[in-house]
Parts: C-alpha cells; sequence; structure tokens
C-alpha cells in the first residue's frame, strides 16, 4: 500500500515542499530510499527500524521503497525521520492514519522512539503555512520556537508513539498554547544595561546617533577603554524588534542550529563577536551547504568586530557587499541560498600597534610608519560604510567610582525609538529603514540643507580638510542628530556635531 | 652636454662603484689625475680595480659615459667639480670631499647659512612635528635645511623647510635619477620647484644600497653649519652623521626627548657630552651667533601664565578657559565646562574651523599656537 505525507527541506532560510512517498509491497525484504537523501536523511533507515520496534510497532518484512519527491532537489537533516516513520506505519497498515496527507510532520528519533528537536522547525511551518497546511506535529523542544504563529495547530510529540496516536485519533495530543510575541517581549530584559557604563558622554552619544540611524560605528581606543561594554549595551538600545523581524532573525538562528531547545521566538536583538581569526565563509556564509554566517546571525541586531586591524583584509573585504545589499548570496556547488544581512557593524580599533598613542597614563613607542601601516590595512571602501567614527579613552578609576550612575537603556531607548518613526515617515516611500541606508539621491531629495548649513558644511570642507566621502556622511548623520531632537530641519549645529565624528576621516592621523 | 675631456674623465671615475673609490684614488695619484687614468686605462688595471669596477668603467669609457650624460640630460641636472668657483665652500673644507657633485635644482649662495636636521627613519609623532617646526623656524629666517630625504625626521625637516617657503637641500644615497625612498618623489619635486636643490656624489642610476648612506652623511654635514639631532637611537645611521660634523668641527644641535623613549637615547647622550640643546629655532641662531631680531622669532612656551593670557584676550569662552592650562580630553571638558554633549560638539567644530583650537589624538583639544 502507499502512503504520502509531506516535510519540508531547507533551502537557505526558506522550506521547500517535499512529499515523502512509502510504498510497502511483499517479496524479498529490501529497503531502498531513492529522491537525492544526504548522509543523514540516508542514515534515517536504521533510526526508523529501531524506532519503530521500540515503540510497539514492527518493521515490515517485504520490499519498502521511500522516495522523497520532488527528486532533484537536495534532502538533508534528520527532520526526515518522523514523517518516514509514520509512513512507513501508515503503508504497512499497522495504524490507521486518515489526515495524514494535511499534517506537516517533522522531528528527528532516536532508537528508543523518542523526538529530537531539529533545526529549521520555524522556516518548515512558515512554508507549510504557505502552502495551506495548517496541523503540525513537531518535536516539544521545537514548539516553543513556532508558538507565536498564529493560524497554525501545533503539537509537540514527545515521541513517536504519541505522535500516531494523535494521527490515528487514539489518543490526541493537546495543542501547543499560542503566545504573542509582544508578551514574551515585556519579559525579555537586554543583557547589557547602559546605566552601567560610567562616564563616556562622548561615547554614549555616538552610540545614541548610531542607534537612532542605524550607521555603523568605529571605535578608536586604548585597550581597557571600554570599547566592547559600549557595544554590548547597542542592542538594548535599539528598538525592540518587530515580530517580523523577530521571525526573520529566529528563522537564520533556527536554520544555523544555534537556538536553545525550548526557546522562542528571539526577543532581543542578536550581537555577534566574530573572533579575528575568522574566515570568509564563516563571516559571510558558505561550506559545502551553504549555511548562514555571521553576519547574517547578526541580522537585525549587531556584528561588532573587535581589533578591526587583525581581520585578514580579504575578509572584511567580503563584508561590504552583504552590508550594502543587506543581504548575503551564497552560490556553492550544491546550492544556493540567501541570508539577509542586515545588521550595523561596531568595530573596535585601538589607535596604533601598542595601543597607547594618544593616551595620557602610558607612553606610545609606535614609529608614525608602523601606526600608518597599521591603520591602512583597513582599506577606503569599507571605511566609507562606516559613518560615525569616534575616540575612546579609558575612565580613571576614581570616576568610575564617584560619578552617579547614568541614564539607563530604556530611556535612550525611547529617544531612538522616537527619531526612528520620523525617519520611517520620510523614507518608506524610497522603501528603506533608517537613514544610514540612503544613497546620493536620497540624501539629495530628503535631506536639503540650508543655506547656513551648507555654508558651515562648505567651510568645513575647505578648512578641516574632510573628503567628498566625509561631506555624505556628515549630512546623513545630521539628519540623524535632528531626528533626535525631533527637528524638521538640519541646522549647522547638528552639522556641527556630525563633524566631530569623523576621527580618521581628519589630516591629524597618520596623514 | 659637452664636457672637457678632462671634466668627463672626472665623471666617469666617480661614477665608479663605491667600493672601488679608494683603489680608484690610489690610481688617480699614480697617473696624475683622472684624465691620466682615462689615458693610461687597459685591461692591465684589472687587477687593481677588480672586476665590477673594471667591466663598469670599461664600458663607460667606450660609450664615453653617453649613458650618464644623457640622463643627466633628462634631469637637467647639473655637474659641480671640486675646485671650481660653483663647489660649494663647506663642503670643499672637508676630508674626503666628493670630485664630482650631480645637483637638480639650484644650491644657495655660498655663505648661507644652513643647518641639518638628522634623525631616525622610524620617528615618532613628536619627533616628526618637532623636525618640522624647528626646520620651519629656521627657514622663516632664511636658513637653508640640509637633510637626507630619508622617511621619518628627514622628510619632516624639508616639509618643515617648504612651509616656511624655505630653502632645502636633500643629499641622496642612490643616483638623481632613483626614486628613493618612492614615497618621497613628489617632495622631491616641490624641493626642487621651491628653490632648494637635490644633489648625489653617485651616478644617476646608481641603486639605493645600504653603504651609501653612511658615506654620504658626511655630505650632509659638509654641507651645513650645524647639525641638529632630533631622534636617534644609539646604534643607527644618524650617528655617522654626528661624527662626520664633529670631525668636520660642525655645531652639534639635539632635540631632548623623553629620558625612555628609545628615540631619545642618542640626542641625550649628545646632550651629556656637551651638544648645545635646541627646543626651538631660536637657540640655533643665539649658539651660532647669527644676527636675529628677537622679538620676531616663535617663541616655543605659551604664555606661562595663563591668567595673564586670559586677560590679554578677554577671553569669554569656557572652553577656551578650561584649555588655557592644558590640553584636554572631551570627557575632561564636559566636567570641567558643563555644556551638554551636543553643544560641546558644536562649539568644539566651531572653534576648531576657526582656527582657535586644534584636535589631537584621543579625542583631546588644545589651543592653536599662532
Amino acid at each position: 500500500m502507499l502512503a504520502r505525507t509531506l516535510c519540508f527541506a531547507l533551502q537557505g532560510v526558506d522550506g521547500r515542499p517535499v512529499w515523502v512517498e512509502t510504498d510497502v509491497t511483499g517479496g524479498m525484504g529490501s529497503f531502498s530510499m531513492v529522491g537525492l537523501p544526504d548522509t543523514a536523511v540516508r542514515e534515517s533507515k536504521d533510526r526508523v527500524t529501531g524506532a519503530l520496534r521500540n515503540s510497539g510497532f514492527a518493521m515490515p518484512g517485504g520490499k519498502i521503497t521511500v522516495n522523497l519527491s520532488p527528486a532533484d532537489l537536495k534532502k538533508e537533516g534528520a527532520a526526515f525521520d518522523l514523517p518516514i516513520a509514520v509512513s512507513i506505519i501508515a503503508a504497512s497498515r499497522q495504524a490507521a492514519l486518515p489526515q495524514l496527507d494535511k499534517t506537516l510532520l517533522l522531528g528527528e528519533l532516536s532508537l528508543d522512539g523518542t523526538l529530537s528537536p531539529v533545526r529549521g522547525a520555524l522556516s518548515m511551518v512558515i512554508a507549510a503555512c504557505q502552502q495551506g497546511i495548517d496541523c503540525v506535529v513537531l518535536p516539544l523542544e521545537n514548539g516553543a520556537e513556532v508558538q507565536s504563529l498564529s493560524g497554525m495547530r501545533i503539537y509537540p510529540a514527545r515521541n513517536l508513539l504519541e505522535a500516531v496516536n494523535h494521527l490515528s485519533g487514539k489518543m490526541p495530543l493537546s495543542a501547543q498554547i499560542q503566545r504573542n510575541y509582544e508578551d514574551s517581549l515585556s519579559v525579555s530584559t537586554p543583557s547589557l544595561d547602559l546605566s552601567l557604563v560610567r562616564g563616556q558622554q562622548g561615547a554614549r552619544r555616538a552610540l545614541e546617533i548610531a542607534a537612532a540611524g542605524g550607521h555603523n560605528l568605529l571605535m578608536i581606543g586604548v585597550p581597557g577603554s571600554g570599547k566592547t561594554m559600549l557595544a554590548r549595551c547597542l542592542p538594548g538600545i535599539l528598538p525592540q524588534m518587530t515580530f517580523e523581524e523577530a521571525c526573520e532573525t529566529t528563522r537564520i538562528h533556527s536554520v544555523a542550529g544555534l537556538l536553545k531547545p525550548g526557546q522562542g521566538l528571539m526577543t532581543e536583538r542578536p550581537f555577534r563577536t566574530p573572533h579575528h581569526a575568522v574566515s570568509a565563509p564563516a563571516l559571510i556564509g558558505g561550506g559545502t551547504d551553504a549555511k548562514p554566517g555571521e553576519i547574517s546571525l547578526a541580522h537585525n541586531g549587531v556584528l561588532f568586530l573587535d581589533e578591526l586591524p587583525e581581520y585578514a583584509p580579504h575578509v572584511l573585504e567580503a563584508l561590504r557587499q552583504p552590508l550594502e545589499d543587506g543581504v548575503a548570496t551564497i552560490s556553492r556547488v550544491r546550492g544556493k541560498a540567501q541570508y539577509l544581512s542586515r545588521c550595523m557593524l561596531v568595530a573596535g580599533m585601538n589607535p596604533c600597534p601598542c595601543g597607547y598613542y594618544g593616551s595620557r597614563t602610558r607612553q606610545c613607542h609606535c614609529g608614525e610608519p608602523a601606526i600608518r601601516k597599521y591603520l591602512s590595512r583597513i582599506s577606503g571602501p569599507l571605511l566609507d560604510r562606516i559613518d560615525l567614527q569616534i575616540e575612546v579613552d579609558a575612565v580613571p578609576v576614581s570616576e568610575i567610582t564617584a560619578s552617579a550612575p547614568s541614564e539607563d537603556s530604556a530611556t535612550v531607548r525611547a529617544r531612538v525609538q522616537a527619531a526612528r518613526m520620523l525617519q520611517l515617515k520620510r523614507l518608506s516611500a524610497h522603501h528603506l529603514h533608517c537613514n544610514a541606508q540612503m544613497d546620493g539621491a536620497a540624501l539629495r531629495e530628503l535631506c536639503p540643507l540650508s543655506s547656513q548649513a551648507q555654508q558651515l558644511l562648505s567651510r568645513a570642507v575647505e578648512k578641516m580638510g574632510i573628503s567628498m566621502r566625509g561631506y555624505t556622511r556628515i549630512i546623513k548623520m545630521a539628519r540623524t542628530i535632528a531626528d533626535l531632537a525631533q527637528e524638521h530641519e538640519i541646522s549647522p549645529a547638528h552639522i556641527a556635531e556630525a563633524i566631530q565624528y569623523r576621527a580618521l576621516d581628519s589630516k591629524y592621523w597618520g596623514g | 652636454m659637452e664636457f672637457t675631456e678632462e671634466k668627463l674623465a672626472r665623471i666617469w671615475l666617480q661614477s665608479a662603484p663605491m667600493g672601488a673609490w679608494n683603489k680608484i684614488n690610489a690610481l688617480k695619484e699614480k697617473y696624475g689625475g683622472a684624465l691620466g687614468v682615462w689615458n693610461h686605462f687597459s685591461p692591465g688595471l684589472y687587477d687593481s680595480l677588480g672586476e665590477s669596477a673594471y667591466a663598469m668603467l670599461a664600458d663607460l669609457k667606450r660609450t664615453r659615459c653617453r649613458e650618464i650624460t644623457r640622463a643627466l640630460e633628462q634631469l637637467s641636472a647639473k655637474v659641480l667639480f671640486f675646485g671650481e668657483r660653483s663647489y660649494p665652500l663647506g663642503l670643499s673644507a672637508i676630508d674626503h670631499a666628493p670630485d664630482v657633485l650631480f645637483l637638480r635644482g639650484t644650491l644657495p649662495a655660498p655663505h648661507a647659512p644652513a643647518i641639518a636636521i638628522v634623525g631616525s627613519r622610524r620617528s615618532t609623532r613628536y619627533g616628526s612635528t618637532q623636525a618640522r617646526r624647528i626646520a620651519r623656524e629656521l627657514a622663516e629666517k632664511g636658513v637653508t635645511i640640509v637633510s637626507g630625504l630619508a622617511r621619518g625626521i628627514d622628510s619632516a625637516a624639508h616639509l618643515g623647510a617648504l612651509d616656511a617657503g624655505g630653502k632645502t637641500i636633500a643629499v641622496l644615497g642612490c643616483g638623481l635619477s632613483v626614486n628613493y625612498p618612492p614615497e618621497n618623489k613628489e617632495l622631491a619635486e616641490k624641493i626642487i620647484e621651491s628653490g632648494g636643490a637635490i644633489v648625489s656624489e653617485l651616478a644617476p642610476s646608481a641603486p639605493p644600497l645600504s653603504h651609501h648612506f653612511p658615506v654620504r652623511n658626511r655630505i650632509i654635514s659638509g654641507l651645513s653649519d650645524g647639525v641638529l639631532l632630533i631622534e636617534a637611537q644609539e646604534r643607527s645611521g644618524t650617528h655617522s652623521t654626528i661624527n662626520y660634523a664633529l670631525n668636520q668641527g660642525r655645531e652639534v644641535f639635539a632635540l631632548p626627548g623623553n629620558v625612555d623613549a628609545p628615540g631619545s637615547e642618542l640626542p641625550l647622550k649628545l646632550l651629556k657630552e656637551g651638544a648645545s640643546i635646541c627646543t626651538c629655532g631660536e637657540d640655533i641662531f643665539l649658539t651660532m651667533g647669527w644676527e636675529t631680531q628677537k622679538e620676531t622669532l616663535f617663541d616655543f612656551f605659551p604664555d606661562t601664565n595663563p591668567d595673564e593670557a586670559l586677560q590679554s584676550q578677554e577671553e569669554k569662552d569656557p572652553i577656551l578657559i578650561a584649555l588655557a592650562k592644558e590640553e584636554k580630553n572631551l570627557e575632561e571638558l564636559l566636567q570641567e565646562t558643563g555644556i551638554p554633549i551636543q553643544d560641546l560638539n558644536f562649539q568644539l567644530t566651531m572653534l576648531e574651523m576657526n582656527g582657535r583650537i586644534e584636535r589631537r589624538p584621543g579625542r583631546a583639544y588644545a589651543l592653536s599656537r599662532p
């Protein structure tokens, strides 16, 4: 007899429908699986055999053929275990399963029949929803991941027997309780609060501007000046993720297998800190099966690169395209995948090889050529994409203990959110999200300068040696500063402040 | 370019590799000058000159130094011969003065004051800044700055002279048609445009070999009345310039640096041994006994009494008041002035643009010096 059930194969973050067809006939005992299964899928034969036997079912004696259709799509992972096992049960008439082809089944089986969580569950369930299938049986640990999706009946099962009993109607499972995304938002707290940062008024202000406009940020400072701590505060002052954003980010993390078992939608923006020995495929995405890289894992969040000049130059160059387009496209022999990569790049670096150039407390012994060589490891085109470049100095111990607690993340976030609202109103017609994404044309149209502001900027270009690329960066930042002040026009004061965030653009350093 | 037979012979011998110069001098003595060697040049000299020098000279003689004269024409370079009026006076007085000197640009008048500024190629910001400042101060008063066109202090010294629109001479350790170090090509052209000179005792195509540089250092000190050392380690090429200067009877100056900085090793050692201390251009004028109007000279130390300075400028700006004593970084300014960060950023830009303050590394600000 023939049994059919639906499952999904992952291609990037998208689920592609795959029909699992099982035919059991009499004759010599054999088991064959066709339809381009990878090793993990091929091995499911042995897991399924064990699971069936240990759940009180039997492996049928005759000829078993499992076909995964469409035949030309590569199938990966262990999510096919459950649909294969269930379809064998149905095809060998060990149980009557009426709704089989209207249910999405997914899960990895262990030999005792227990269901283990799989990666990419969220993507598969969303794909099922688009296919018009509203009933899902999945491992218990994957339940939380999909609990915020509306209009789906989701049944988390502990093991194969529970799943079969549910499908046959013998002992229906209780459906997963739906939980609003907004509800889960209210219980989340940012990992590091800005109130813990003492002093650093200048850096805090720059952080706020960066968050408000989605600008990339470069912090230059002596070791121990708190660059990493400042960067870690950034997710907490960015606006809270919308449901769509949370879905996008969670899908990528789910596909990468990074969600903890039982974790729901991600409520906090991701903060990724790849080490400087990272390879280009690990950062951008790749590998034989086109996995997402760090830049995609940081989608809707922050990608923090500490010690920027220590990264291999070709790795940094590879960052440019996904940073610009907001999407990383990975082409490999075994498939092509696109992962969203709209993240803020925050980078930290020392001012010179020894780290103490410009420090008050320690003498720097680096020669000028050494400093120039160190700085030149970061290419101009990459610097072009980093709007704010600030210097951070260490806070003296006396100030750490003495000063009163500073503003907390929630207060700053409220201002950031208000500034983002203004931007959305202005930019939605151009399909942009924040000021940092404006290109030359949008900038001219959306950020007209008053004659006074224009005058100031022209004078600054002339007097302070500001480059052409610095010029557009300053206008973008000035627009964000105006948004933070809830002002519609860019005033000379906004321009003047923006000019301060150009540490590497000016001539006094390495020039 | 046409030369007499005798001059051609001198250029010819000057173009031999540096390693053969002692042997050539012996031959000159034997045959009574360069022309004698030219006329007696034969395979018999192979043994006394060595293989490479002989091959090179034989080749050049066969073509009558066409390669060299053509290169000189291309560079519109001049040739100065020892003993002629155009040959620099100071240089002619030193031991082992070059017999022939190749020159691009123009040399200053024979008795014009000249100071060499030398130091490490791996200079720190402190060193380059001071080298450039002192070079500027000297050049403003008409002193020619002599240096070696190398990276670091040398470049800073040339730049300082150019800043003041003054004259500067670069003495190369390679031929005139060779760009070394490559990044200073533009600087070399600027030196010539501004009325300075580039000189070399080596054939136009001679490569920058490491043993050329200590030898050319005698020309740097020879062209100058005094040598100012900015930054150098004890064992460095700069040391040879100082030794030449002492042997040639030139005044030696040194700029003090931090006692724990590697670049202070040699300057501080020289100061202990009795070199003249130099912190500004005026120090050199005083020691050399050159005429100067004191009031127009640059005053290195800003007013030591900040209150007085304030009164004289009638300064009201809290930022300028805070910066009057010393440079401060952003956080210190925030604390001291109490101005909110947005406004402070704005005011700092305005002051910087108006040339009242300047930005320093580490997000520090300081009053601009006039």
